[in-house]
This record gives C-alpha cells, sequence and structure tokens, in this order.
C-alpha cells in the first residue's frame, strides 16, 4: 500500500517546524512536542516555569517557524479587558465623528500571554470567550479572530505577591499545561555557545498557518477503537472522588476531577501522536503520554492536598496506574 | 482478517491451555487440601479414612478443575489485549479486531489493517510464554502427596477393637435372632395342648421376635433384648396364677389326710402342682349311675362312691375356705400386710370361676347328691321311691358330675398356664442370657450343653505358675493403733470417801459371799456337818488365794 500523502505531509510538516525550532530552542524536546500537538489540535497552552527557562523565546521561536502573526502581551496588573481585546474609539470620517472599532492583540494567530497570572481576575476573563470561541465582543458586535488561533501563556509558580491564580474555568481553556524544567548540563552548554555570541540563529518560516489547519483536519480522522476510547474515558472518570474507580490518591486529595473537556483533548492529542508516531489508531500509550498535561491543570485539589503539598502529577500517575490492570480484566 | 483472526485464536488457545493448567493445578490443590481436612478428621478420632473418599475427591477436583477452566476460559477480547501487550504492538490488535467487528473500511481503517497485518506476519503466537506455575505445581504436588499417605494410616488399636467388638455384635445379634426364632418354632412344635397355646400366644411370641433385628450397636441390641425380656416378663405376668396354687396345694395337703387311695393320690399331684395328672385323677372320682355292663348300680353302691367324692370335695372345700379366709383376714390388716398383691391372678375376677369357688361347688354338689341319694335309699327301702326321686337323684348326680368336669378343666387350665409360665419363662431367661452373652459376661445360652473333656479345654489357658497380683485399686490398707494410743482396758474406781470400803467389784462380791456363808453357817435347819464342811471349803479357797503369791515370789522358777 502507498503511503499516504496527507499522513506524510503531517510528519514531514511536523518534522520541520521541530527541527527548526531546535535550532534555536535547546532540549525541551517533550515541551515543543507538545506544544507543536496543542498547535495542530487548536489548543492553547500554559507554559510554567521559572523565569529563564526559554518559554517566552520558545513561543517567539514557534511564531516564526511557523509565519503566523504573533502578539504578545506582558500581563500586568493596571492591564485592563480593554488593552487585550481592543476598544471602540471615536474618529473623525469625513467630518463626521464615529465610533470605530479598535482591534486588541488578541487579533493575531500566536499570542503570547507573558505572566498571565499577574493581570487581575477581570482581565485575565477577557480572554475567556476570546480562547473558547475564537472571537471578540466588543459593544455587542462580535469580531471573529484570524484562524488559526493559540493563546500560549506563560506563568512563573514561584512569585506568589502581586499574582492573581487563574480561575478554574480559565485553567479548563487551555489544552496542555506544560512545565517547563531546567536544562541538563550539555544543554546549557548548548545554550551558551548559542546565545553569547555575536549572532543569533535565525528562525525560517517551514510552515503556514494552512498547513496548520489541515494537519489540525488529518488529526480528527485518526480512528479510536471502543476498548481504547473505554480507557481513556475511565482514566478520566477516575480523577473524581466520587467514582468508585478512584484510587485512593484521588480520593483523599482531590476536590474536583477533569471535565469531559479533558477528555476531548486527551483524545485529540492522542490522535496527532499515534499520527506522529507512524500509526493509524490511537493506543493506550498515546493516551498515557498526553494525559498528564491534558490533566494536570484540570484537578482541583482539596484542602488536604494542598496541605499536604500533593502534586497533580503524582495523582494522575497513580490514576493511571490503578487504571491499566482494571480495564484489563473488563475488557477480559 | 484472516490473519488476525488466526493469529488472536492461536493466542487464545495457548492462554486457555495455559489457564486450565493453572485451574487443574488449583483443583488439585483444593481437593488434596479437602481430602486432608476429612483425613484429619478420621485420623484424629482413630480411623483411618474411608476409601470412597479418594476417587470421590479425585473425580470432584476433575469435575470442578473442568468446569471452572471452562468458566475461566479467555475470551477473543483478551487475547488481543495479551497479544498487544506481550508483542508491544501499540494495540495494533485490539484497534484492528474492533475495526473489523464494527466493519470500518477505508481510509485510516484500511491503513491499520494493513499495518497489522504486517507486523503480525513477522509474529509467532508460539513466542508467547506459558511458564508453568512451579510455586503452584509444588504445593499442589505435595498435598496430593501427603493426601495420599492418609490412605496408608491404619486405624488406632482401640477404633480397631471397637469396630471388632461392632463386628463381632453384628454376628451374635444375627446369630442370636436366629436361633430364637428357631426356638420359638420348636417351642410351637412342642406345644400340643391348645389351652397351653392359647396362653403362650404365639402369634404375639413371633412378633416379638421378628422384630429383633440383627445390629453392630451393643448398646441397640442390648436394649431391645432387654425390651423384649421385659414383654416376656409382661406375658408370663399375665398366667401367674398364684392365689389358685395355693388353694390347690392346701387342697392337696388336706386330701393327702384322707383314706382314699385315688383322693390321697389326687392330693399329691395337686400338692406336687401336676394339674394335668391331678385332672385325670379327679375324673376317677367321678361316680357313675351305670357299671362296667350297663345296668343300673344299686343306690347303696351309688352312694359309697359318692361318699368318696364328697369326703375329697369337703376337704377341698375346707382347704379353699380357709385359704379364703386367711386371704380374707390379711386384707382386712392392711396395717400389717399392706395392699393386696398386685400379681395374684385375676381368675375368678372377670367371669372365669376361681378354684375355691369350683371346689366350694362341688362340695356343695356333692352333698346335695348325697342328701338326694340318701333320700332315695329310705325311699327305696320303704318301698316308696318315686320316679321323680330317682330323677332328682340323677340331676344331683349330674349337677356333680358338672361340677367335677369344670373343677377338672380349671386344674386343665392351670395346668396349660403353668406350663406356658415355665416356657415364657425359659424363653425371658434366654433373652437374659443373651444380654449378659453381648456383654461378654457369660456364653450363649444356645451353646450345647458340656463342655471338653478333662485336660483338653483348659489347654490354652492355664494359669502360670506365678501369677502376679495385679492392683485393682480395690485394696484396703488395714493399720492398727499405735501403742498407747488404743482404748484404755483398765479402769480406776475411787474409793467411797471415808467410809474406808472399796467399791470394788470384786471385794463387793467377797463381802456378798462372806454374808452369804454367814448365814447359811447360821441357819439352824443346816446339818452342823453340812456347815463345818462349807465352812472347811470357803476357807480352804481363802487360803489358797492367800498362799499363792507368796509360792510365786519364793519360787518363781516353779510352774
Amino acid at each position: 500500500m502507498s503511503p499516504d500523502p496527507r499522513v506524510q505531509h503531517f510528519t514531514e510538516t511536523f518534522e520541520r517546524i521541530r527541527a527548526e525550532i531546535a535550532t534555536f530552542i535547546v532540549g525541551q524536546k517533550d515541551t515543543v512536542e507538545a506544544v507543536l500537538l496543542s498547535i495542530v489540535c487548536g489548543g492553547h497552552v500554559l507554559l510554567e516555569g521559572v523565569p529563564g527557562l526559554g518559554k517566552t523565546a520558545l513561543v517567539n521561536t514557534i511564531a516564526k517557524a511557523l509565519d503566523l502573526k504573533f502578539k504578545r502581551i506582558q500581563f500586568t496588573p493596571d492591564l485592563l479587558p480593554a488593552d487585550i481585546v481592543g476598544t471602540q474609539i471615536l474618529i473623525d470620517r469625513g467630518g463626521q465623528k464615529v465610533f470605530e472599532f479598535q482591534p486588541g492583540p488578541v487579533f493575531c494567530n500566536i499570542l503570547l500571554a507573558d505572566e498571565i497570572n499577574r493581570a487581575t481576575p477581570k482581565t485575565q476573563s477577557a480572554l475567556l470567550e476570546t480562547m473558547q470561541e475564537k472571537s471578540v465582543t466588543v459593544a455587542n458586535h462580535t469580531h471573529k479572530l484570524p484562524p488559526p488561533f493559540f493563546v500560549l501563556a506563560t506563568q512563573n509558580p514561584i512569585e506568589n505577591d502581586g499574582t492573581y491564580p487563574l480561575p478554574e474555568a480559565q485553567m479548563d481553556r487551555f489544552f496542555f499545561k506544560l512545565q517547563v524544567e531546567l536544562p541538563d548540563h550539555a544543554d546549557f552548554n548548548t545554550i551558551l555557545d548559542r546565545t553569547s555570541g555575536s549572532t543569533l540563529p535565525q528562525i525560517n518560516t517551514v510552515a503556514h498557518g494552512e498547513d496548520i489547519m489541515e494537519m489540525g483536519k488529518l488529526v480528527r480522522e485518526v480512528p479510536i477503537a471502543r476498548e481504547i476510547q473505554d480507557y481513556l474515558v475511565t482514566i478520566v472518570r477516575s480523577t473524581h472522588p466520587a467514582d468508585p474507580a478512584a484510587p485512593k490518591a484521588v480520593r483523599s486529595y482531590v476536590r474536583h476531577g477533569a471535565s469531559p473537556r479533558a477528555a476531548q483533548a486527551i483524545l485529540l492529542a492522542a490522535r496527532a501522536r499515534a499520527l506522529l508516531k507512524g500509526r493509524f489508531h490511537v493506543s493506550r500509550e498515546d493516551v498515557n503520554a498526553v494525559a498528564l498535561p491534558a490533566l494536570r491543570h484540570r484537578l482541583i485539589l482539596s484542602f488536604e492536598g494542598e496541605a499536604s503539598g500533593i502534586k497533580s502529577d503524582a495523582i494522575i500517575h497513580e490514576v493511571i496506574e490503578q487504571v491499566v490492570p482494571a480495564v484489563a480484566y473488563r475488557v477480559a | 482478517m484472516p490473519e488476525l483472526n488466526s493469529f488472536i485464536s492461536a493466542v487464545r488457545a495457548r492462554l486457555n491451555r495455559h489457564r486450565a493448567l493453572v485451574t487443574f493445578l488449583w483443583a488439585f490443590a483444593v481437593g488434596a487440601a479437602v481430602l486432608l481436612a476429612i483425613a484429619a478428621v478420621f485420623i484424629f478420632r482413630g480411623y483411618a479414612v474411608p476409601r470412597f473418599w479418594y476417587p470421590v475427591i479425585a473425580v470432584a477436583a476433575l469435575i470442578g478443575g473442568g468446569f471452572a477452566a471452562r468458566l475461566r476460559r479467555r475470551s477473543e477480547a483478551d487475547a488481543a489485549l495479551v497479544a498487544d501487550e506481550h508483542f508491544h504492538l501499540s494495540d495494533h490488535v485490539i484497534s484492528a479486531r474492533r475495526f473489523e467487528k464494527e466493519q470500518r473500511t477505508g481510509g485510516f481503517y484500511e491503513r491499520q489493517a494493513e499495518s497489522t497485518r504486517q507486523l503480525l506476519s513477522k509474529l509467532d503466537p508460539a513466542a508467547l510464554p506459558t511458564p508453568l506455575p512451579r510455586r503452584l505445581a509444588a504445593t499442589a504436588g505435595v498435598l496430593v502427596l501427603c493426601a495420599a499417605l492418609t490412605a496408608f494410616k491404619s486405624p488406632s488399636p482401640a477404633v480397631l477393637k471397637r469396630l471388632a467388638q461392632e463386628e463381632l455384635t453384628g454376628q451374635q445379634t444375627k446369630e442370636l435372632v436366629e436361633r430364637l426364632k428357631e426356638e420359638l418354632k420348636e417351642l410351637e412344635k412342642a406345644t400340643d395342648d391348645p389351652e397351653e397355646r392359647k396362653a403362650l400366644d404365639e402369634a404375639k411370641l413371633k412378633e416379638l421376635v421378628d422384630k429383633l433385628q440383627a445390629t453392630k450397636d451393643l448398646k441397640e441390641a442390648l436394649r431391645e433384648f432387654a425390651k423384649a425380656e421385659r414383654l416376656l416378663n409382661e406375658a408370663a405376668a399375665k398366667l401367674d396364677q398364684r392365689k389358685d396354687e395355693h388353694t390347690a396345694a392346701k387342697a392337696g395337703e388336706e386330701l393327702q389326710k384322707e383314706e382314699d387311695p385315688q383322693a390321697r393320690e389326687l392330693g399329691k399331684k395337686l400338692k406336687e402342682a401336676d394339674y394335668k395328672q391331678a385332672a385325670k385323677d379327679l375324673e376317677k372320682l367321678k361316680t357313675d349311675a351305670n357299671n362296667e355292663k350297663g345296668e343300673p348300680k344299686k343306690l347303696s353302691e351309688q352312694r359309697k362312691e359318692l361318699a368318696k367324692l364328697k369326703s375329697a370335695a369337703m376337704r377341698m372345700a375346707a382347704a379353699a375356705k380357709s385359704q379364703q379366709q386367711g386371704r380374707k383376714d390379711g386384707q382386712s390388716k392392711p396395717g400389717q400386710n399392706g395392699q393386696p398383691s398386685k400379681s395374684m391372678s385375676p381368675s375368678g375376677q372377670d367371669g372365669d370361676p376361681s378354684l375355691e369357688d369350683l371346689m366350694a361347688q362341688l362340695d356343695q354338689d356333692a352333698k346335695e347328691a348325697d342328701q338326694s341319694l340318701e333320700n332315695a335309699e329310705r325311699l327305696e327301702k320303704l318301698g316308696k321311691l318315686e320316679k321323680s326321686e330317682s330323677e332328682k337323684c340323677d340331676k344331683n348326680n349330674g349337677k356333680c358330675a358338672s361340677s367335677l368336669i369344670k373343677l377338672g378343666d380349671k386344674l386343665k387350665k392351670m395346668g396349660a398356664a403353668k406350663s406356658a409360665g415355665m416356657k415364657l419363662a425359659e424363653l425371658s431367661k434366654k433373652l437374659s442370657q443373651c444380654q449378659g452373652m453381648l456383654a461378654g459376661q457369660c456364653q450363649s445360652p444356645f451353646a450345647a450343653k458340656g463342655g471338653k473333656k478333662p485336660g483338653v479345654g483348659t489347654e490354652d489357658s492355664r494359669r502360670e505358675a506365678k501369677e502376679s497380683i495385679v492392683d485393682n485399686g480395690q485394696t484396703t490398707q488395714l493399720t492398727g493403733q499405735k501403742n498407747g494410743q488404743g482404748p484404755v482396758q483398765t479402769q480406776i474406781e475411787s474409793a467411797d470417801e471415808g467410809t474406808g470400803v472399796s467399791n470394788r467389784h470384786g471385794e463387793a462380791k467377797e463381802r456378798a459371799f462372806k454374808k452369804q456363808f454367814e448365814s447359811f453357817v447360821n441357819r439352824e435347819d443346816v446339818p452342823a456337818g453340812v456347815k463345818s464342811g462349807v465352812k472347811n471349803y470357803f476357807d480352804a479357797i481363802h487360803e489358797g488365794a492367800k498362799e499363792e503369791p507368796k509360792e510365786e515370789v519364793k519360787d518363781p522358777a516353779k510352774p
């Protein structure tokens, strides 16, 4: 059987983008892949990490490699919603004063919401419609954002003064939440080598918005067997403390589990990952691989969980470990 | 997709074989454990494990194992999952199977099927490992071996003894029941007298013996035999006729005082309680109006013959009356004799006239017959004998004869009842002996009488030259009293204060003798020679008593 040109285009484009990003971003392979998967699937990403790990640089690089319209908003406490979505301004048009909509920075393809948790909740809420509906409503007029549209937000986990934690509704709208880790010794050296010289590596455009949209369409065609889907649903349901299949950690430390939107995100990301791995079906490996970034920001810990310093990642790992044999038995 | 189906089938078959093996190992382990538990119950109670448990448990383990293996068979989905996991197929098999089942074709489905086919073509289902669960196999083997070893455990000596005892009891009861049945048959054959048969109530006896069953339970056997014995005793008690027997014996004593040899013979038989013979002897006392030639006897002859009967009847009636009177006296003093004996015969109370009544009746009838004969004889001498008087004589004679027959019948009945009672008592005794035999206290009541010849029968059971005395726990140690701790035999008496006269018994007697002597000597009516003789006698006694200690002191060597 001859290879499917669309699949071939998918993998080639994906690898091209990844390779181009790798010319500037050192290491962070998993993070880069997850961001790209999220972009292919049309989802937004929340990057969390201490300052200086290259979160903003990663977003900038991706924007350049994709030849997409890129905007950056530095979130501050005094930032207003209008500063993001745009506002009506009074202008003189042929001697007639009229209000005209002045688009905000969200009218782009890739929006970098830097240090998103520094803005007030009111300003953060301005992004809700933008992220979910991919449109902006100002003065009773809804303005569609140009496709594709992705929000790549960053936040600093260690600075709590002057920050406003993102509300659950806002968090749920992020496709993935990625933890940007400190690079290892070799990567550190490479970063220094690349960035301490007189010139920085040039990022070339290797894909366009149409490519990304085409890839997104292809991803949704990847089939999934009922057994694997059952497995996925079981994992998501097991994050709820009231579920009979929930492990002890969930029952003890989780106040509220993941929503169906989380299951959608996992399924979509797993499909994209399957294609990336050269398979034409979703496997449990794909589900397990994308479950962590898709679920970690959707689990709301209880007081006991917060007080005990339990991490969502540990709970999700326990859920996956427990669900595997249970599903195997049920399938049998 | 045939490749997929054949691959899944091969994996499934392999998994099922392995699971069946594990299931059977579990079944054998569980079966052996159950068998061990059962064996432990028997062995701790001292029994050998019954053999039938081994095949039963083995078959149950096989059937249960087969049933469980069938229930635990792996499904195709299960096999697909195992194949994916073992061969690291990234859920190719599960997905392909599902898509095929849902008949999804075209696009990605076809490409997925193709990629799966390519992957499976390189794989061999036989590479799926099905390791033998060594620990389980070893456990099952050890348990089965242990369970098999219990088959060789013999029962304890106590249990063997008990089993032998049960077997022996079974044989003995079977033999005893058979012998009792034979005994009953012989009893039936030996009983010719219908009265005796009636008294024995053979049907009831047969029912009683038929109820006895051979059993291995000694207590049950003893209970059954004891019950039969009690019933026989009750039946024998019903035949009790001691009152009539006492009356008959008393009558016999009285009759033995008669001059007539026939009456004496009758008395002897009654005394000996030979009632059948007594009945025959009684018949001989019957008077007949005609002689041997059929001619009518003279009235004087008839009266002479009747006189014998009359005399005998009178004695019997007197004895009966005396017996009756004695019993009435006894009953009238309940404070002395208590209640009348309940075991006394009920005869005379339920329509059957008592012996006393019959004897009294015979006496009365004999007297009447004699009176009528006397009148007839007197009238005949006067030549005035009329037909009516003759008829009266005949009538009274007949009445007397009838009483005689009734008395004879009563004696026959008594004889039959006595015989039946003896037989029942004999049978009851045998039943009692049967119980003794079952309890190991005596030999079978049906054992042949007599023993072996001298020197033969005791050959195997000779007493040893020295037989150690076995302490049976009933010995009593006799202990005496230590010296000085026994009761005092001497008595110290205190003299009366100030009188100077000892009140010791010996001195008092001496004073009494002295007073007698003095009074005798002072009597005037006693001759002087006698007085001097008595004086010398007492003096000699006193002198002897005074000299004895002196002689002992002087010459202690003399005897």
